[in-house]
């Protein structure tokens, strides 16, 4: 089984900020010249009007151009709104790794999709000007009947993750290489091959009935621009019929090398249905190896394993009561207890690996009809602290609308880490100090307050002050450690950038948003001569400035400012601006 | 009395001094009962009484130059953050972060003097990414003062920099506890009508801007050319500087120690975050120096 994630670098900044869902993303990578392209972006919620249509932006457009489309949709706020997010493949793959263990529920064999190996490997991803790591590879051999069927599985599969926020496509077949296929190119299978939906509904394990190709009103044009429909998440593939079912999808699902590719094409070859009508002697004569490897790998002809994530024992403890007991009837104490109770079962195999969780997850399940209450629980640092992990459990239960009933207790380790050596140290003395007490602070306070609420600041060097810096969340959504990511992320934008702005010539405070100011006598020389803020009229007396500042035009909305740092009568130090636009003057900061 | 003996410096329980480290201030040192913080209490600054630039005075800037002169001093527990409470998420840190890389410098400086070049302290022994300041941005005033709790009650926190407006004095006092447990210096910027509240800080310190001595000082800076026999005023030099008056307005030891002086002027240097040397212990204008110094 393949579980594709369409857009996976927008799903993944969409899922640590949930914000995001209200605004275009567009996450980006920056050539050499400087010019940035569209990876991938998504609007989840755009305007409602079905009037509009629907933007085409491709991935590998350049930002400006994709700007200029998104607004001739949706009007110029549309692209001022929009949020730009610079690429991070190694944090795209971080998360899905995450993800990946998580899915060890429907299969002890997870592994990551080949082609995020293909890009690092051999850098296509960068020839191609497209981010591609977005797939896993599960091996469900023997596991399809626990969840009674491969229709019911694949159908788990996506609605499992759909309730976690993620938006995915399944896909079942015999091979890794036709699932991948399929996944990838559902919407293509529905839009291309209505001529073969009959023939596979004449098959034996056709596609369910339930599904999407065979609703009417399923199928649509294109896709880009908006979030994916709900209807297309799912394709089985019948046994042994991978030839007839995805003869019609482009080569591209094939995984061949662009090169390749092109060359088919201009013969006249561009679905997978013309491919294998071609002997494969004459394939591996004309391009090597690879076409009739991959050809045989669809098939099945040959074996094609995967490597399974490593080190990637999912760990589970649950408890059920005889008989429902009511939430509000439930003991702090006795939770307590049965907390611990878990943790103890969930930490015994990782303690003997020298290994800690990262993130668990708690989930209190009702009775049937009421959905089950999910508490995650992410850690700076891996740890096997009983106690302490049963501390950050309970502060986000004491925050957590527990269900009327629950029947069942169950908590499951999402990701564990090597437990980190310390030096111990002789002698302790009351005022030294333990660095492990700051990371349980730390996890203490994410715990109650949630990730994004404990940040470190990171520089950035962008000339626009309100993107000066960026607040790099100490713990991530799902157990992943952001420290190291962001640190990755601002490394390669400072090797690319200038030195950021920092000093005496920037405020201590940041308004929000810049504050209309009333001006009513200005200088000889333009100046605010005197201002009225907090309801009081403050005299200038010395200014400094300005100090101009210009985004550029492919950022998007076009910011041009003069800034002045004004001190007053009162003594009070202000930093002001002068819209070149409107020439009106703005308070963006105090000297507190 | 119960609290005032509760609250009195070691030297009395275990029969060794307090411990107490300078603000980095050394004006701000002369108003100490100890000649400088003691480490494990808490010290609130009280923004100008005119609340027009009450946001604009300066207390949050002479706050934040404490803590990280503390993260840097306290010798015993090396390098530890800065954590700062910001509920109003207004704080904005390219201002202050050189401070924070010069003084991370100058400890990494000393610690590899003091280890002879063996080892250094930090990454290795503790295997944690090391970061100078962390910032929380509690959702509503309860996590607010819940956050303040739970830091200073860690000794891997060098100093609390919190906003915090309504304070009862029950909760004051068990953050001075918190702070007393734990060795970690709160530092609080609060209203000026705060002034009225009871306080379990240890000093209550009114900061107010102070135009006057700012031309003094920028008359310090424009003199650099006199030997060139050519005086210009240095344009916009006087935004790396900055003057205060500070007030000694209450605190827990009013009742036992009277303080010797009860204002000081202050001139920082927001370029490096530490007092202008010329400046300290006087209120006269100073003499042309041909440039400012900085206490090292």
């Amino acid at each position: 089984m393949t579980i594709s994630l369409p857009r996976w670098p927008v799903q993944r900044q969409i899922l640590q900020q949930p914000g995001f869902r209200e605004h275009p993303i567009f996450v980006c990578r920056q050539n050499a010249r400087g010019v940035l392209s569209v990876v991938s972006w998504a609007w989840v919620m755009p305007p409602t009007n079905r009037k509009r249509s629907q933007p085409v932006i491709q991935p590998g457009f350049s930002l400006s151009e994709a700007l200029a489309v998104l607004a001739s949709v949706y009007g110029e706020w549309a692209s001022r709104v929009a949020r730009i997010i610079p690429e991070d493949s190694i944090g795209d793959v971080r998360v899905l790794e995450t993800l990946g263990r998580w899915c060890h529920r429907f299969s002890p064999l997870v592994a990551i999709g080949p082609e995020a190996i293909r890009g690092a490997d051999r850098g296509q991803s960068k020839r191609r000007g497209v981010c591609s790591a977005r797939s896993l590879q599960v091996d469900i051999s023997d596991t399809a009947r626990f969840f009674g069927g491969e229709s019911s599985l694949v159908r788990t599969v996506v609605w499992t993750l759909a309730a976690r926020g993620i938006h995915a496509r399944a896909a079942i077949a015999d091979t890794p290489v036709a699932s991948w296929a399929a996944a990838l190119c559902a919407a293509q299978i529905t839009a291309k091959s209505q001529h073969s939906l009959n023939d596979l509904q004449k098959l034996p394990r056709s596609i369910p009935r339930r599904s999407t190709l065979l609703k009417k009103g399923a199928i649509r044009g294109s896709h880009h621009g908006h979030w994916l429909d709900r209807q297309q998440r799912w394709v089985l593939v019948p046994p042994g019929r991978q030839r007839q079912s995805l003869k019609s999808l482009p080569l591209k699902s094939l995984q061949l090398p662009v090169n390749v590719i092109d060359s088919l094409a201009e013969v006249g070859v561009d679905s997978i249905g013309q491919l294998l009508r071609l002997p494969r002697v004459s394939l591996q004569e004309r391009f090597g190896s690879i076409v009739p490897m991959q050809v045989s790998r669809f098939l099945g002809d040959v074996s094609d394993p995967i490597t399974p994530l490593q080190g990637s024992e999912f760990l589970a403890a649950s408890h059920s009561f005889e008989m429902p007991v009511l939430g509000r009837d439930m003991e702090s104490t006795y939770f307590r207890t049965l907390i611990e109770k878990l943790v103890r079962r969930c930490l015994r195999p990782l303690v003997n690996a020298n290994r800690g969780v990262s993130s668990l997850q708690v989930r209190l399940d009702a009775n049937e009809g009421h959905g089950p209450t999910v508490i995650e629980v992410g850690l700076y640092k891996p740890t096997v602290q009983v106690e302490h992990l049963v501390d950050l459990v309970m502060l986000r239960l004491e925050r957590t609308r527990l269900p009327r009933e629950i029947a069942d207790v169950s908590m499951e380790v999402m990701s564990a880490g090597t437990l980190p050596y310390r030096q111990q140290t002789l002698f302790h003395g009351p005022t030294q100090s333990d660095p492990s007490r700051f990371e349980v602070l730390l996890n203490r306070l994410v715990s109650r307050l949630g990730s994004g609420a404990v940040v470190e600041p990171r520089l950035l060097a962008d000339i626009q002050p309100e993107a000066a810096w960026v607040a790099a969340p100490v713990v991530g959504v799902i157990g992943l450690s952001k420290s190291r990511r962001s640190a990755q992320l601002l490394g390669s934008s400072k090797a690319r950038f200038s030195k950021p702005v920092v000093g005496p010539s920037r405020p201590i405070f940041l308004l929000p948003s810049p504050r209309l100011l009333d001006v009513p006598s200005l200088s000889a020389d333009g100046l605010p001569a005197r201002f009225r803020w907090e309801g009081q009229f403050h005299v200038v007396t010395r200014s400094r400035g300005p100090e101009r500042i210009e985004t550029a035009w492919w950022r998007g909305p076009t910011v041009r400012r003069d800034y002045y740092i004004f001190e007053t009568d009162r003594g009070g130090r202000f930093w002001m601006f002068r819209g070149l636009r409107k020439q009106s003057w703005f308070l963006h900061g105090t000297y507190g | 009395m119960v609290s005032e003996c509760s609250s009195l410096p070691k030297c009395t329980e275990e029969g060794a001094g307090p411990t107490v480290v300078s603000s980095g201030l050394p004006s701000l040192d002369r108003l100490l009962r100890y000649r400088g913080v003691r480490l494990g209490t808490l010290m609130e600054w009280l923004e100008s009484d005119d609340e027009s630039v009450a946001s604009a005075s300066g207390a949050t800037t002479l706050a934040l130059a404490v803590a990280v002169h503390l993260q840097t001093t306290n010798e015993l527990a090396g390098c530890r953050p800065v954590v700062l409470v910001d509920r109003g998420r207004s704080f904005y840190p390219p201002s202050v972060m050189p401070w924070l890389e010069q003084s991370t410098h100058a400890t990494s400086v000393k610690d590899s003097s003091s280890v002879r070049g063996r080892h250094s302290r930090g990454n290795v022994t503790t295997g944690r990414e090391e970061h100078s300041l962390y910032i929380v941005y509690p959702a509503n005033e309860a996590d607010e003062l819940w956050s303040i709790d739970q830091l200073l009650r860690c000794s891997g926190v060098a100093a609390v920099v919190g906003w915090p407006k309504n304070v009862s004095s029950t909760g004051m006092r068990r953050w001075q506890m918190a702070a007393k447990s734990s060795g970690t210096v709160g530092l609080l910027v609060r209203p000026s009508h705060a002034r009225r509240e009871p306080t379990w800080a240890e000093a209550r310190i009114q900061v107010e801007p102070s135009p006057a001595l700012q031309s003094r000082c920028q008359h310090v800076a424009s003199c650099k050319t006199c030997n060139a026999g050519v005086q210009q005023p240095v344009s916009g030099r006087w935004i790396h500087s900055r003057a205060f008056t500070l007030m000694k307005v209450g605190g827990q030891w009013d009742t036992v120690a009277a303080v010797p002086e009860p204002s000081v002027a202050c001139v920082l240097d927001l370029t490096s975050g530490k007092e202008h040397v010329g400046f300290h212990g006087t209120m006269e204008p100073p003499k042309c120096q041909g440039t400012i110094r900085c206490a090292s």
